[in-house]
């Protein structure tokens, strides 16, 4: 990293021992905290077959001309797959949903939810210029935005029902098969 | 002198999977007061850390059972922090805002700390806010709280090159904005 000028330097340490300035907790934070573990359900040590069917990301990095060998090899399967009626289908207490952006004039649109972790999943942009995606959610009401070219953060237009995020914007609703249930 | 050790992060785990819930306040002493300072620099407000630091505590003891390696606690626990806040920010949909416009931070009010003290960390901390959260969350990982490059990308799954760019336009932006306030 390029050195700073000592004038600078001096500056930057200043502000760096500033902020080390330890911050004290509110006096209360283990009570509110083990309030909350009380009530919470007893977390068990889990079996190595919840092990083998657990979420987890797994970030693969490949030479583009792999990519589009594997792009090759996923279209003849799936070309293949059509004689066989194994289809993957949600699970009992997931529901396939469907959502519809228009926005044709943007350059992207992504989802970004309670069901996502507010992170952002990208749409794909449809024939007449809108943007789709379909995807398996659990269950539930559940609170989500659009987020247009990365930047601007909007509610869904179509949406039927929102809700106050408490900072002064909307979030549109969805109610996935049998909320509550 | 009792001559008894504290128990290990993954003595603790185990006994709270076995049923002693309680035995988690044990962690809950042991992390949250080292969690605090970075989750007030990267929000911004101590009442809003302290919140987030609530969620990311009751987080991990639902999710206790998936931390693989207990004797890594910390890290696993750091990362739950790092995604609340992030997760807290990108809903607060919050962008880096100018020096006008960034509210006053509330200040650490020890008494114990000098007033000149105080006044002088209100200003970088309005500074801090000016960068982007992810700049932020970069700059507070490396320079306030001293982790290396290769904890922060096991923290953050970010390679080490892009956290070093991160980190370098924090710094250079930080510098900036500090010399605009004429600290």
């Amino acid at each position: 990293m390029r050195p700073l000028e000592p004038r600078d330097q001096a500056l930057f340490d200043r502000a760096v021992e500033l902020l080390q300035t330890p911050v004290e907790l509110a006096p209360n934070f283990e009570r509110r905290v083990m309030a909350r573990v009380r009530m919470a359900p007893q977390p068990r040590p889990r079996s190595f077959l919840w092990w083998l069917t657990e979420r987890r990301e797994i970030r693969v990095r490949v030479r583009p001309i792999w990519a589009v060998a594997a792009a090759a090899a996923a279209v003849l399967m799936f070309s293949l797959g059509q004689f066989f009626s194994a289809e993957s289908t949600p699970g009992p207490n997931d529901v396939i949903v469907t959502f519809l952006a228009p926005f044709e004039d943007a350059r992207s649109v992504a989802v970004a939810g309670s069901f996502s972790d507010w992170e952002p999943i990208p749409l794909h942009r449809t024939s007449d210029g809108s943007f789709r995606l379909q995807m398996i959610i659990g269950s539930g009401v559940h609170e989500y935005m659009f987020v247009i070219d990365d930047e601007r953060w909007v509610s869904d237009p179509l949406a039927e029902l929102f809700v106050d995020d408490g900072f002064g914007r909307r979030n549109s609703l969805l109610v996935a098969g049998e909320a509550g249930t | 002198m009792s001559g008894v050790e504290d128990p290990s992060d993954a003595q603790v785990v185990a006994q709270v999977l076995g049923g002693d819930r309680e035995a988690f306040g044990i962690l809950i002493r042991r992390y949250a007061p080292g969690f605090s300072r970075y989750a007030t620099r990267v929000l911004g407000r101590p009442d809003l850390a302290d919140d987030v630091l609530a969620e990311s505590f009751d987080r991990a003891f639902r999710h206790l059972a998936s931390c693989r390696d207990p004797s890594r606690f910390r890290t696993w626990l750091f990362r739950i922090v790092v995604n609340r806040c992030k997760s807290y920010l990108a809903r607060r949909h919050s962008e880096p805002v100018s020096l006008e416009d960034a509210p006053p931070p509330v200040a650490n009010s020890d008494p114990g700390v000098e007033v000149e003290w105080n006044e002088a960390l209100e200003k970088v901390e309005q500074a801090l806010q000016t960068l982007s959260a992810q700049r932020r969350d970069a700059f507070v990982m490396k320079y306030v709280e001293g982790l290396s490059y290769q904890e922060m990308s096991r923290i953050t799954g970010e390679r080490v090159p892009t956290l070093k760019m991160r980190v370098h336009r924090a710094r250079e932006a930080l510098v900036r904005v500090l010399r605009q306030q004429g600290l």
